[in-house]
C-alpha cells in the first residue's frame, strides 16, 4: 500500500521518493502562498519541515489560507499549527519544527534546511532571506503577488516565482531586488499595508514554485532548469520567462564563494 | 573596498575595534563597541555602519540592541539581519553626502542626544 | 549527529576536472577542499565548501605501491591555510568506478594521519576525507571532541541537487 501511494509520481525517477523524503524543506511565511506550498509538499511526500510564521489566523485570511477554518479564527490558531495539521494529516510521523516567529529569531533552523521557500511580504525580507541562504548554500524559491490599481483603470495582477540558487543569478542580478525598490519600500517605514491577495493567484504561484523545486530535487526533466525568473500576469493568466534573464552577468558578482559561511571580518 | 586610513583613524578613537565585511556587494564597518552619548543605556554597543548607503539612505547605522536615551526614538518595528546577525535601526535620515566616516557616525548618533 | 557538507556544483566540477588530469608519475591526484563551518555543537553541523586547491605537480612522491603519495610540503601548505584562515579542510581524491566509493586499505592505513595533522592545527574545527567515484562521493569527518570518524552527508548544490550519504 505504501508503494501505491506515490505510484502516480513514479515518473520522477526510481529513487525519487527516497530523495524527497531525505530533504529538509523550510517555508518562511505561512500565509496565502506558504500554506499552498506546505499542502503540496505534504502531498508530494516531504517528511521533514521547518516552518516560520508568528501570526494567528484572522478572518481576512480565510479568502486564501489553505487549511484554515472559521474555528481557527475563533480560537486564534497559529498559522504554524494550521500547517502542522495539514502535514500531520498526511504524514503522522513527519518531523516538523514549527516556529511562531520570524526566521531571523531562529536562524540555525533555517540553515539546517536543504531547500527554502520564501513567501514573505516585502523586498527587504527577501533581501535578508537571500543573503542568508546564499551564505549557507541553500537554494531559495521565492513567490509573491501584487495587485496595482491606477485611477480610472482596471486592477493589474502580477506575481513572480524566482529561484535563487548558488552558482546562478541572484535577485540583484535579475533586478528584482534593487536600490530603487528597496528605497521606495523603506520610505513606507516597513508598512507592507494590506496587499491584495487571492487564493487562485497564490495557488498558481505556489504550484509553479513546487514544480520548480521538484526538478531541483529529482532532476526528473533531465534538462537544466533555465526559467529562474517567471513572471505571472494575473489578468491574462500566463506565466512567462522574465526578460531580465537575458541580461544577467555570467557570474553573480553579489554573492561570492569566498563569503560562504559565517561572515569573516577583517581588521581595518 | 578600501577606506582612507586617516578617516579610519578618526573613528578608531571612539571604538575598541574596527572591522570590515561585505554582503551582497555592500561594505559594512563593524564598530565594536561604539561609545554612545551620555545618558544612553547601554553606554556602549556594537554598531554596524553602512557607509555607502542602502535602501535609499546615504548611510545607515545599525545597533546590536535597542538603546534608551533622553530622546524618544522611532525604532523600526522589526530588526534587520545583516552579516548573520540581527540589528536594529531607528528612523533617522541624515541625507548629507560625501561625509568623512566619523562625521557619518556622529550624524547618526545626534539622534541620541 | 549528522554533519552536512555543502559543495557548490562549480567547485565539484573543478574537483572532478582536476582529479581527472594525468600526472607525470602518480596514478591518482590529490587536492584539499577548504570550507567554513557553523552549528558545530548542534545535531546538524554544517560545513560549507569555499575553495579547492590541487596538490602541486612537484608535491607528489614517487611510490609505485600506492596510487598517489604527497610530500610534507603539500600537507604543510594545507595546515598553513587551516591555521591562518581557521578553515575546515578535507583531503580529496578519487577512485575509479561507480557507486558509493570506499577507502582502500592504504587509505585507511595512511590518510587518518593526514587528517590528524589538520586537527592538531585547528582542533576546534572538523577535518576529514572526501572520496569521489565517477558518480558519487563519500565524506568522513573527525569532529572536535570525538575520537572516531563520522560519515557526513554531502550535498552538491546545483541544478539538480545531489545528496550522498556514506558510511563510516
Amino acid at each position: 500500500m505504501a508503494d501505491d501511494r506515490y505510484d502516480r509520481q513514479s515518473f520522477l525517477g526510481p529513487d525519487s521518493q527516497k530523495i524527497i523524503e531525505s530533504y529538509r524543506v523550510g517555508i518562511a511565511g505561512l500565509g496565502g502562498g506558504g500554506s499552498h506550498i506546505v499542502e503540496q509538499l505534504a502531498h508530494v511526500g516531504f517528511l521533514d519541515y521547518v516552518v516560520f510564521d508568528a501570526d494567528t489566523v484572522a478572518l481576512s485570511n480565510l479568502n486564501r489560507l489553505v487549511g484554515a477554518t472559521l474555528q481557527d479564527v475563533e480560537r486564534q490558531t497559529l498559522k504554524i499549527d494550521v500547517a502542522q495539521r495539514l502535514i500531520s494529516g498526511l504524514h503522522p510521523d513527519a518531523r516538523i519544527e514549527a516556529l511562531p516567529c520570524r526566521w531571523q529569531e531562529e536562524p540555525a533552523l533555517l540553515r539546517s534546511c536543504d531547500l527554502v521557500f520564501g513567501c514573505v511580504d516585502s523586498f527587504s525580507q527577501r533581501q535578508e532571506l537571500e543573503a542568508t541562504l546564499r551564505r549557507y548554500l541553500i537554494p531559495y524559491v521565492d513567490i509573491g503577488m501584487d495587485v496595482t490599481t491606477i485611477s480610472g483603470q482596471k486592477p493589474r495582477m502580477s506575481g513572480q516565482v524566482i529561484l535563487s540558487c548558488p552558482g546562478h543569478p541572484c535577485m540583484y542580478c535579475l533586478d528584482f531586488l534593487n536600490e530603487r525598490t528597496l528605497a521606495r519600500e523603506a520610505q513606507k517605514y516597513g508598512d507592507a499595508g494590506n496587499n491584495p491577495q487571492v487564493v487562485w493567484a497564490n495557488g498558481i504561484l505556489a504550484s509553479v514554485a513546487v514544480g520548480m523545486a521538484m526538478d531541483i530535487v529529482t532532476g526528473w526533466t533531465g534538462k537544466p532548469l533555465k526559467g529562474f525568473y517567471l513572471s505571472f500576469d494575473g489578468n491574462a493568466l500566463t506565466m512567462s520567462r522574465n526578460h531580465h534573464l537575458d541580461y544577467v552577468p555570467p557570474v553573480c558578482p553579489h554573492f561570492r564563494l569566498a563569503d560562504v559561511g559565517p561572515p569573516v571580518y577583517r581588521r581595518i | 573596498m578600501e577606506f582612507p586610513v586617516d578617516q579610519l583613524d578618526e573613528v578608531r578613537v571612539h571604538v575598541t575595534e574596527l572591522k570590515l565585511a561585505e554582503e551582497a556587494g555592500l561594505p559594512y564597518i563593524l564598530l565594536s563597541p561604539l561609545k554612545l552619548p551620555a545618558g544612553c543605556r547601554p553606554a556602549s554597543v556594537d554598531a554596524l555602519l553602512s557607509p555607502t548607503g542602502r535602501d535609499g539612505y546615504t548611510s545607515r547605522l545599525f545597533f546590536a540592541e535597542k538603546i534608551t536615551c533622553k530622546r524618544e526614538l522611532n525604532w523600526n518595528s522589526v530588526g534587520v539581519r545583516i552579516l548573520d546577525r540581527n540589528w536594529y535601526a531607528f528612523s533617522w535620515k541624515t541625507n548629507r553626502e560625501n561625509l568623512r566616516l566619523l562625521q557619518m557616525v556622529l550624524d547618526h548618533l545626534a539622534a541620541l542626544r | 549527529m549528522k554533519p552536512t557538507i555543502r559543495i557548490p556544483l562549480s567547485l565539484e566540477r573543478a574537483i572532478r576536472t582536476d582529479l581527472a588530469r594525468p600526472h607525470a608519475f602518480a596514478a591518482e591526484r590529490v587536492g584539499f577542499l577548504f570550507c567554513a563551518a557553523n552549528d558545530l555543537g548542534s545535531a546538524r553541523p554544517l560545513v560549507l565548501a569555499r575553495d579547492y586547491v590541487p596538490v602541486g605537480e612537484e608535491e607528489y612522491v614517487r611510490d609505485r605501491r600506492v596510487g598517489a603519495r604527497i610530500d610534507a610540503n603539500a600537507i604543510r601548505g594545507a595546515r598553513q591555510r587551516v591555521l591562518e584562515r581557521q578553515e575546515v579542510a578535507f583531503h580529496v581524491h578519487a577512485h575509479i568506478g561507480r557507486g558509493m566509493p570506499r577507502l582502500s586499505r592504504t587509505d585507511i592505513a595512511e590518510l587518518p594521519a593526514v587528517v590528524q595533522s589538520l586537527c592538531i592545527t585547528a582542533p576546534a574545527l572538523p577535518h576529514g576525507l572526501l572520496l569521489l567515484s565517477e558518480d558519487s562521493m563519500a565524506a568522513l569527518m573527525w569532529m572536535p571532541g570525538l575520537s572516531s570518524a563520522v560519515a557526513g552527508e554531502v550535498v552538491v548544490v546545483g541544478l539538480p541537487m545531489q545528496h550522498f550519504v556514506g558510511e563510516a
